[in-house]
């Protein structure tokens, strides 16, 4: 491995000369730009501009410049849509918000960002970039030394990097000269109640943003927690602690999986006004669609579900408030947030008009800081709760998260009954040719009809969640590998012979399943990492069977990389 | 555990193939041959023989999945292993490049240091067992 300054170096000179030949770059898309502006508007005209911006969203942010590569990002998106609408019309409706948008660009090609300074918007949050060689510095800080120990090779095993401290006498000095993603602390060191978190608290003051502070405490009465927030916890979890929640909760704070930019849909039919909401909101790091025709609005939902509505009330073609009731008649977008923007003052009407189904009723005009913080606080809490909610919207069966947590739950459950186990995972096969071929309202139904048959075939005690999109998970309670395979089999028969329809059309669908069983494997994540290479196993050898993993992988402890 | 140590890598932007080389060759110490095109992989990955290919996505005249449909016709080079790289990375994305055959998919733009090791944790996962 090259000597790192020699390496920095090198990095740094290719930011330079990419940063050097950008200027050129954007002259030319603004060329482009200009071309579609005029008698010379062409399909093809935007798919070369589009090729641009394409570019620089896929480089940017290896040379430095994230926000580039961001933004670059929300054009290519409006962009691929004029593509598909091929239409000079369609062109103008998006021109309006497009340019502010080529506006940031230009502007964020001026401004490159240094491996260590933390880019922070209201719109999407982002850490500054884990040092260590992308792996993320955690403080714990706990007296308890077994403890203590057992959490940070749990902690790094999960890819974080852990120092320890037993009280809080060296954690102020350590704060300043390194500085951690996060700190997991007990609330009650030698040094007293609550020291830690004064001694992080003061070390801190000088920072813009505090260290995250995760409190872990075997006390779980209100005054515990109260005292955990005034002293500035972000989190606090009751011993013993639920490693996996705590390594959620640590995965967020840290950014490790990177929140995607909140998606805002804006009905508006004044197409300045709209455009300039989607800049204040593009700006803050959002992605923001704007219609300005309001009836466009199923469509839109269909492609894809925003984390946020923001309607005007008075539009020519439909009231905002007969398009809210519209978007409520579907369950699945229901717990869409819809943000009514009126220069209606009268507080009845507003009540009025949030009974429709809307959320929340700002009046114009509105203050961009206003309209900014109304709508990421809003949008934030809704992805929150979505992620939260037990179910899947589509399905009714249980969502990723709580699907992930029944298998921790039934681990532990069959440890203790000293039985068998099998877990399950199922992909439909060429799920996407489905979609494409007969659009998603017929590739939904497809997944509710493998969901039914689960539910259909499966027992009360069996746990059945959709993983994502086209993918479920099965838990089989008290059933061994071979039982499982059996009964996968069957229903995999099952499931293809089902003729769904199209227009009057049959066709079938097949799936692919791996199996992984305990106590083979004996953990939750060895679990999941063998069905999830069964499942792949079952793909390569052509899908449309059950693959079941027929022994543990040997996983290699001593080769830990991030 | 087969090493892995000669990578071929196909990307049409100059920028990021010096980039790439940096950080494949010096962070990760990888044997790295780089091609501009489709095309060119296909006509120089006989010889070089490769143990993994990273392919970009989106490339003018052969893209990533044509280029790697071609691959999988030869009989040299259909069981080498193929990583995508795309913004593209949706759970349903990533599967259908999966689906197409690729072992992972890994984001643009990607931080330079990091870049080798996301590929020798995709390497490792076909190696296990």
């Amino acid at each position: 491995m090259a000597d790192t300054s020699e390496l920095q170096a090198r990095l740094r000179a290719l930011r330079e000369s990419y940063a050097a030949d950008l200027p050129g770059k954007l002259d030319e898309i603004h060329r482009y730009w200009q071309q579609l502006a005029t008698a010379q508007w062409s399909v093809e005209l935007i798919e070369a501009l589009h090729l641009r911006i394409h570019t620089l969203a896929g480089s940017g942010g290896t040379f430095g410049f994230n926000r580039l590569s961001e933004q670059a990002r929300a054009v290519e998106r409006v962009l691929k849509r004029c593509i598909e609408e091929k239409s000079q019309e369609f062109w103008d409706s998006q021109s309006g918000c497009l340019a502010p948008m080529l506006a940031a660009l230009s502007q964020a090609a001026s401004e490159p960002v240094a491996e260590t300074i933390p880019l922070s918007s209201k719109g999407k949050a982002v850490a500054a970039k884990p040092p260590s060689g992308g792996r993320c510095l955690i403080y714990l800080v706990e007296d308890n030394t077994t403890l203590a120990e057992s959490m940070a090779l749990q902690l790094e095993h999960f890819g974080y990097l852990v120092r320890t401290f037993h009280g809080s006498e060296a954690l102020a000095q350590a704060l300043t000269s390194e500085r951690p993603m996060a700190v997991v602390m007990d609330i009650v060191l030698p040094q007293g109640v609550m020291a830690g978190a004064k001694a992080i608290r003061e070390a801190d003051a000088e920072e813009a943003e505090p260290v995250p502070l995760i409190f872990i405490s075997s006390r779980n009465d209100l005054q515990a927690r109260l005292e955990a927030i005034r002293a500035g916890g972000d989190a606090y979890f009751v011993k013993p602690v639920d490693i996996h929640a705590l390594i959620a909760r640590l995965d967020k704070v840290t950014e490790r999986t990177q929140p995607e930019a909140y998606r805002i849909l804006i009905v508006e039919d004044d197409a300045t006004l709209a455009s300039h909401y989607a800049l204040v909101l593009s700006e803050a790091g959002m992605d923001v669609e704007t219609l300005t025709r309001p009836l466009e609005i199923m469509e839109s939902l269909a492609r894809s579900t925003p984390d946020l509505i923001l309607m005007d009330v008075y539009m020519p073609d439909c009231s905002g408030l007969e398009l809210a009731k519209l978007v409520r008649q579907q369950d699945s977008y229901l717990s869409i947030p819809i943000v009514f923007l009126s220069s209606e003052d009268n507080l009845d009407k507003q009540f009025r008009a949030l009974r429709t189904g809307g959320d929340d009723f700002l009046t114009k005009p509105i203050a961009d800081e206003y309209l900014l913080s109304s709508v990421s606080i809003r949008a934030e809490r809704a992805r929150l709760i979505r992620s939260l909610m037990a179910q899947d919207s589509l399905t009714g069966l249980l969502n990723h998260a709580k699907i992930k947590e029944q298998l921790v739950i039934e681990e532990s459950r069959h440890r203790r009954m000293q039985a068998a186990f099998t877990f399950v995972m199922i992909d439909i096969d060429h799920f996407k040719a489905v979609n494409d071929n007969y659009g998603h309202m017929t590739g939904d139904r497809v997944i509710k009809s493998l969901s039914r048959l689960l539910q259909q075939r499966l027992r009360k005690s069996d746990s059945i969640g959709r993983y994502g999109g086209e993918e479920f998970a099965v838990i089989l309670a008290d059933c061994d590998v071979a039982a499982a395979t059996r009964l996968l089999d069957d229903i995999r028969t099952s499931f293809a012979a089902i003729a769904h329809r199209h227009e009057g059309e049959p066709f079938s669908v097949t799936f692919s399943a791996g199996l992984a069983s305990f106590p083979l494997c004996d953990s939750a994540a060895e679990l999941n990492r063998v069905a999830d290479e069964a499942l792949y196993e079952a793909k390569r050898l052509g899908r449309n069977r059950v693959v079941a993993a027929a022994e543990p992988r040997q996983q290699q402890r001593g080769n830990r990389k991030s | 555990m087969k090493a892995l140590s000669k990578i071929l890598y196909v990307e049409d932007e100059p920028d990021i193939q010096t980039v790439a080389r940096l950080a494949l060759e010096t962070v990760g110490g990888f044997s790295v041959h780089i091609c501009s095109s489709g095309q060119e992989a296909l006509d120089t990955v006989t010889a070089f023989a490769p143990d993994l290919i990273m392919l970009d996505v989106m490339m003018p005249g052969m893209d990533g999945p044509s280029t790697l449909a071609a691959l999988r016709e030869l009989p040299e080079t259909a069981a080498v292993p193929v990583i995508f790289m795309t913004a593209k990375v949706q759970p349903p994305e990533v599967a259908h490049y999966k689906e197409l055959g690729a072992l992972d998919v890994i984001p643009k733009p990607f931080d330079p240091m990091t870049l080798s090791e996301q590929v020798l944790a995709a390497w490792k996962k076909i190696q296990n067992g």
